[in-house]
């Protein structure tokens, strides 16, 4: 037994011993303060604040001689302050654009404004106007962004969930591939990005809400693979991402060679997926092994609950 | 507010158990895991997964007392932090307590045998409610909260060289009575 292990047993000792001693001991007395000991603690105030001016001065030219990282971000490796806040007024100006694309930018941009009644009323009255205009993405985009900031929530790309939450992405099938990788929602009137995808993947292609809308399946895309992952939106919990899972589940019942690509990249792809009830999600998938020189279709299911997954052939 | 108001508040998966548990415990919580960890955002990200774990735990768990099931929450991560961290940010005075306990432990040579979870804390618990109270408790508060010896000195009013004999002393009872239960640790 280690020591660390010993001193986690002695963690679980009876609750009543760890409450008594939690009181044990001398315990703290209010007495009044005579005035010499005013003066005394005056002293003892002024002299802590000098020692800690100093103190504080030494652990700065410490810390210029040895520098501490906690996390490294692309705005510190910049040297930067972080990214400049969200400026409204730019996308109001862009409304009036001759440019389809600076349109359809702000348009989504302009649903960012949300959380500030002022920025919302105005912007849901400048884009309510682009919900008729003769480019379908452009009139799809206003209609979607309008639901949102007029809190109708009636757009078939926003999803409901169980807890009153909404979530929707923005940008939505911007590409052949799919929308803005960004989950965003809705939470006691307030919008908050909810999440990204790291890379691979690039593009949000289908959320797909359980039955009781506790869960939702999320499958991402990367122009060359597809991936999947059940989330617990309310909780905030997370499966492993199942097609890969399930192309290393499958190769070693079958004994593939099998390798994995620095990049990520597994060049699988989803050919139908769907709740089969509460906590099960099933899909088809096409699984590379051997260099792409076996492709294998199997049908997964993957109960979230016991994180337990199914491949069969 | 109670504890059993929060712990309420935790069945009705109301997010407010979280804000009262912080106005409440965060101070105690921060107090252990400080004495586990040095580093600031360390210590800052303990205290949040306190609550987390505490989130994710009640229900189906119901604390007997909130108090110490948080503080044992919170001397777990933090411990689990404190092992995942280079030799060069641990902090040394936990590293002297988790010394004196290793005097509890057979030397590197004997055999290991497995022990159940909690099998060894019921032999501790037997031997602690067998010592005199003060022993108890003050190896309680070195061993448990892990107060340094300066804070057990005031706590206890009792001199370094005291607390420390005392607590060398109660740390030898404990390997003779697991030695007696038939335990090579």
């Amino acid at each position: 037994m280690k020591k660390e292990d010993l001193y986690r047993e002695i963690g679980l000792i009876d609750v009543n011993l760890v409450e008594a001693a939690q009181h044990s001991g001398r315990m703290k007395k209010k007495r009044s303060i005579s005035r010499r000991w005013a003066i005394l603690v005056a002293c003892l105030v002024l002299y802590s604040s000098t020692a800690t001016l100093l103190l504080a001065k030494d652990y700065i030219k410490n810390q210029n001689t040895e520098p501490y990282i906690r996390y490294l971000t692309a705005e510190s490796m910049e040297l930067q302050s972080p990214v400049t806040e969200f400026d409204a007024n730019k996308f109001f100006k862009a409304l009036s654009s001759e440019n389809n694309e600076s349109i359809y930018i702000a348009i989504n941009r302009l649903a960012e404004t949300f959380n500030d009644s002022k920025l919302r009323e105005k912007a849901l009255h400048e884009i309510e106007p682009f919900v008729q205009d003769g480019n379908p993405k452009i009139a799809d985009a206003a209609a979607f962004v309008t639901a949102i900031l007029s809190k109708s929530y009636d757009s078939p790309y926003i999803i409901e969930l169980a807890d009153g939450s909404k979530i929707f992405t923005l940008f939505n099938n911007y590409s052949d591939y799919g929308s803005q990788n960004v989950i965003w929602r809705i939470q006691n009137n307030e919008l908050e990005k909810y999440m990204s995808f790291t890379m691979p993947s690039m593009y949000i292609t289908d959320i797909i809400p359980s039955p009781n809308k506790k869960l939702i399946a999320v499958v991402t895309n990367s122009n060359k693979s597809d991936f999947v992952e059940v989330i617990n939106v309310e909780e905030g919990m997370t499966s492993p991402e199942l097609i890969e899972s399930a192309r290393v589940k499958y190769g070693a019942q079958k004994q593939f060679d099998m390798w994995i690509r620095t990049d990520h990249e597994n060049y699988s792809s989803l050919t139908s997926i769907a709740w089969e009830d509460n906590d099960t999600l099933k899909f088809e998938a096409s699984l590379p092994y051997e260099d792409m020189s076996i492709i294998e279709t199997v049908t997964v299911a993957y109960q979230f609950s016991t994180r337990v997954m199914e491949v069969s052939y | 507010m109670e504890d059993q108001g929060i712990v309420h508040l935790y069945i009705q998966r109301s997010q407010q158990a979280l804000i009262e548990t912080k106005l409440k415990y965060g101070a105690y919580c921060k107090s252990i895991v400080r004495n586990i960890l040095s580093n600031p955002s360390d210590i800052d990200e303990c205290e949040n997964d306190t609550y987390l774990a505490a989130w994710n735990a009640i229900p189906p768990n119901m604390p007997r007392k909130l108090s110490v099931f948080l503080g044992r929450i919170a001397r777990n991560i933090a411990l689990d932090k404190y092992g995942y961290n280079t030799a060069k940010k641990r902090n040394r005075e936990f590293e002297v307590i988790l010394t004196e306990l290793e005097e509890c432990l057979a030397s590197s040579n004997t055999v290991e045998k497995e022990y159940e979870a909690a099998e060894i804390a019921n032999l501790i618990n037997q031997f602690l409610y067998k010592v005199d109270e003060q022993s108890r408790n003050l190896f309680i508060r070195r061993y448990w909260y892990s107060d340094s010896i300066e804070e057990l000195t005031v706590r206890f009013q009792m001199s370094s060289s005291k607390a420390k004999s005392m607590l060398f002393r109660t740390r030898n009872k404990l390997k003779v009575h697991l030695n007696q239960e038939g335990v090579q640790l």
